[in-house]
């Protein structure tokens, strides 16, 4: 996160091109998939992910240039390679394009995400869907250009387009936290107080940090207005810190797939109720929620069901995915004979009789880590292809603190036993960093259910309960 | 007596071996926390050893970018925190 990315996000789009947002950490496999998938030509990077952009150049014979590197030490992997290396300071000259046409509906970015075998998902939006994003959150946060907006995410994760779309639609300052900064809480609540950062927007994991090690609580952060958060759950205990140490901050439970950006939000700024969720609140503007059953029908005689949404923020559908597209896009017919599309959010929820909204779980097996969306699946197909490994489950565990931990356990054959170390050294070359379990135990067999199955269902809850025997 | 040079190369040694997320091996002057080579767990696997194998402790709010960049400034770090501690 640098200059240069705020410069690479708005470059592309006025060049009516589309940018696809690469976590450099991730394994290069994974990321060559995505760069097949859709075609990518031309990297971004800088010198310090110079091996991760070389491995990629070595692995996608279609990638033509590699924009951000300069010196001969950062380049040298790549000599002979049949691609084009332009340095920051050059890429005035990469490529002069004179005014391009740039619609509306025209596709401006492309989120990946890994489907449930891990095969990348890409999430199309288009100048569109972001602008009515911008707009309508600058609306609902009326951001102006006395805001400073921390930015705490990469690129690849959804809750950067509010600093990188909204900053510059409303005239806000933007402050793009290094990498460092998000390592060091301490370091990080210092450099916020300094900064004067009116709106921060993050995953709770990273207030919980803040509050901990970050030794926010002795800081003044009396220039905060509001601490948005979403990904995952708030506990209240730190939501009730937070509004003790943010006096002048309100709260914002942010909810929305990347596939409609935001959607609902809840507002707070008194401590909540310490024995229920903190709710997701109702829909934000240009937006239409339902709650409905199995059937598709609104549901009537519960106040629980699958939350499904039209919002002006919708995606376009998945790259190259019409499959896809059709297990998540109700289509239904107005009068005029126009579809309408309503985005099937796979999120349980609950509505109360003033249609406020509670997050109750997943209808599939996904989960958030740190606010990143996984598929416990792909981590078991990865954690299955190890050698020794027989059977793998994964679950989540929350962890004392009250964060959730992505955790595993696993049967080995016989005689064998885990090694954790070299466990997590070879999940690295298939899973993203926060894919791989902080834990991994060996067991002699799982629940199975009556047909002789692993019963995941009930060694996933075991993991969930585990300390709270 | 542990000596500056012994902790240098232990520190690094944990942390290629059970740290680092990086393929590059780390050294006791690389930039830990912009090359990615260590998360925001690492950082916390890190003060714990530290503390461990240098009998120090580490105050969550001196764990800044300042002293924890490279390996050698981590290590300048728990010299001055036992230096100081000598002195009370």
């Amino acid at each position: 996160m640098s200059l240069e990315t705020m410069i690479a996000v708005q470059a592309v789009l006025r060049a009516g091109a589309a940018f696809v947002p690469l976590d450099a950490l991730s394994p290069v496999a994974a990321l060559a998939r995505i760069i097949d998938d859709c075609g990518i030509r031309t990297i971004v990077t800088d010198t310090n992910r110079a091996t991760s952009a070389t491995d990629l150049v070595h692995a996608c014979p279609q990638i033509e240039a590699v924009i951000g590197l300069d010196s001969p030490g950062t380049t040298g992997a790549l000599e002979g390679a049949d691609v084009r290396i332009v340095s920051w300071e050059d890429v005035g000259e990469f490529l002069a394009i004179g005014p391009v046409p740039v619609l509306d509906d025209d596709l401006a970015y492309v989120m990946y995400t890994s489907g449930s075998t891990g095969e990348p998902k890409g999430i199309m939006h288009t100048h569109r869907s972001g602008l009515a994003y911008a707009q309508l959150s600058a609306d609902l946060y009326q951001v102006s250009t006395d805001d400073r907006i921390a930015n705490f995410s990469p690129l690849h994760f959804d809750i950067s387009t509010f600093a990188f779309f909204v900053g510059p639609a409303a005239g806000a300052c933007v402050i793009l936290l290094s990498e460092p900064y998000l390592k060091m809480p301490a370091s990080l609540c210092a450099h916020l107080v300094d900064e004067k950062a009116t709106i921060l927007y993050t995953v709770p994991s990273m207030y919980m940090q803040m509050l901990g090690r970050g030794g926010a609580a002795g800081l003044d952060f009396e220039s905060v207005r509001w601490l948005k958060f979403g990904g995952e759950v708030l506990p209240p205990a730190t939501a009730a810190e937070l509004i003790d140490v943010f006096p002048n901050a309100t709260l914002s439970n942010v909810y929305g797939p990347a596939e409609v950006n935001q959607c609902t939000y809840y507002h707070f700024d008194t401590p909540p109720s310490t024995d229920a969720e903190i709710p997701i609140g109702a829909a934000w503007g240009n937006t239409e929620v339902r709650v409905v059953g199995p059937d598709g029908h609104d549901v009537t005689d519960s106040s629980t069901g699958e939350l499904v949404v039209r919002t002006a923020t919708m995606m376009q559908g998945y790259w190259n995915r019409p499959d896809l597209d059709a297990g998540a896009i109700d289509r239904t017919i107005d009068a005029g004979g126009r579809a309408v599309q309503w985005f099937r959010t796979g999120d349980l929820v609950d509505v109360d009789d003033a249609g406020i909204l509670t997050f109750l779980g997943r209808r599939d097996h996904q989960i958030k880590v740190r606010g990143h969306r996984l598929e416990l699946e792909s981590v078991e197909s990865a954690l299955g292809a190890l050698p020794k490994v027989v059977h793998a489950v994964a679950g989540v565990r929350r962890s004392d603190s009250g964060e959730d931990e992505l955790v595993a356990a696993v049967v080995l054959e016989d005689d064998c036993a885990v090694d954790v170390a070299d466990f997590r050294r070879r999940l690295a070359d298939r899973l993203a960093p926060y894919a791989i379990p902080t834990q991994i135990q060996q067991v002699d067999d799982f629940a199975r259910t009556p047909s002789g199955k692993i019963d995941r269902r009930t060694t996933r809850l075991m993991f969930t309960q585990e300390n709270h025997r | 007596m542990t000596t500056t040079a012994d902790l240098d190369e232990r520190l690094v040694a944990f942390i290629n071996d059970e740290v680092s997320t990086s393929a590059d091996p780390v050294s006791a002057h690389t930039d830990l926390l912009l090359t990615g080579a260590v998360d925001s767990l690492g950082v916390v696997r890190i003060t714990q050893w530290l503390e461990d194998n240098y009998g120090t402790d580490v105050d969550p709010l001196e764990v800044t970018l300042e002293n924890f960049q490279t390996v050698e400034r981590m290590v300048a770090y728990v010299e001055s925190k036992r230096a100081g501690g000598h002195e009370e």
